[in-house]
């Protein structure tokens, strides 16, 4: 369907209806505000919401942040784990009072993953099922083959990237999660 | 926000005026290209391209510059709709062939004739230009909250001022309250 998007997303806005915008990719991999040159050729942060649709921004009334609990990378650089820790935030945002959702792209995380587990030095703490755990989980409920050894969480605001250098290891639990 | 039109170089403009009433806003107005000296296209305010900026930002006040180049005009125009085929348009025109073949439908107001730009406060604006001024705002949902005149060059060739004057919203809300209680009006939006 083709649609003049702005004229449609406005006046779905100007009758009053819920209005969820779904981003992609993620914040880190923005253009302007990622890890250039890995990024991708648009914004992908809260920026790209307002300039996609020609929505307004202080129509937007919620902005919901979602982000995996371990990190992936596509790029190709060396990877360390500050790179891999600026891609994995994705910004949801919320316009009126329902919520929205997005999610980074499946076939990408399987292959990010692969990055990842070949070169990266801290790949041992960062399983294929954490993975799975964080992204795949969400969407199909019944994915339930997750067997952490450990978890490593890290503090994800953008400001501190960059000074990021050690995460706060915690125990990890094993065993499936129930469905 | 103007209280005309300009586009500089190619592309559709809609309410473009090229007669004397364009020159005249031209010479007036100076719209010169300030780094290359072009002269600017100008035409009547296009409430159409106001209303889808609006929409795109979604301004909390307006602030509309130049009012007093219209000083001089028997009467002027808002453009305030696009007809494509004899049809009325309700939103603007995503496609170039489109908005290139429109035509605009204009309401007329009266000019005000007079010298404007000692006006400090909304109370001393003529009743015309005040119509002007409210019915850009009822047309385009958006409060106008400040007015601001061109710079004019003294005799002398001195910049004589550059802001005639500034009105804070909040003044021009109480101004502007006034306005209508004393004309028995009520504002529409």
């Amino acid at each position: 369907m083709i649609v003049d998007s702005v004229e449609f997303i406005n006046r779905a806005y100007d009758d009053g209806k819920r209005i969820m915008i779904e981003g992609a990719n993620a914040t880190m991999l923005d253009i302007d505000f990622g890890t250039w040159p890995y990024v991708t050729s648009s914004n992908a942060s809260i920026g790209g919401a307002i300039t996609g649709l020609g929505i307004a921004p202080n129509k937007i009334t919620g902005v919901i942040g979602m982000y995996k609990l371990s990190t992936v990378t596509l790029s190709l650089c060396t990877l360390t784990l500050s790179f891999a820790l600026t891609h994995s935030l994705s910004h949801y945002v919320l316009t009126s009072t329902f919520t929205l959702t997005l999610h980074s792209l499946s076939h990408r995380i399987t292959f990010a993953h692969h990055t990842l587990h070949s070169h990266s030095p801290l790949t041992n703490s960062y399983s294929d099922h954490s993975l799975a755990l964080t992204s795949r989980l969400i969407y199909t409920p019944h994915y339930t083959h997750t067997h952490l050894q450990s978890i490593t969480l890290h503090s994800l605001t953008h400001n501190n990237l960059y000074r990021y250098h050690e995460g706060l290891h915690h125990e990890g639990w094993s065993g499936s999660l129930p469905d | 926000m103007k209280a005309y039109t300009t586009r500089v170089g190619a592309g559709p403009f809609p309410t473009e005026l090229v007669d004397e009433v364009g020159d005249k806003l031209r010479s007036v107005g100076r719209e010169y290209g300030t780094t290359t000296g072009r002269p600017r296209r100008c035409g009547w305010l296009d409430i159409v391209a106001m209303r889808y900026t609006h929409r795109i930002n979604n301004f909390t006040t307006l602030n509309l510059t130049k009012l007093d180049v219209l000083s001089d005009l028997q009467e002027v125009k808002l453009g305030v709709a696009y007809k494509y085929n004899g049809k009325v348009l309700d939103s603007y025109p995503s496609s170039l062939e489109v908005l290139s073949q429109c035509t605009v439908e204009y309401e007329t107001f009266p000019g005000w004739m007079t010298d404007i730009s000692k006006a400090r406060f909304f109370e001393d604006l003529p009743p015309a230009c005040l119509t002007y001024i409210e019915r850009i705002e009822e047309l385009t949902g958006c409060n106008i909250g400040w007015v601001r005149f061109d710079f004019r060059l003294a005799e002398n060739n001195q910049l004589l001022f550059r802001w005639a004057w500034v009105l804070d919203a909040r003044r021009w809300q109480f101004a502007s309250h006034n306005y209508l209680l004393q004309h028995n009006k009520i504002l529409t939006k």
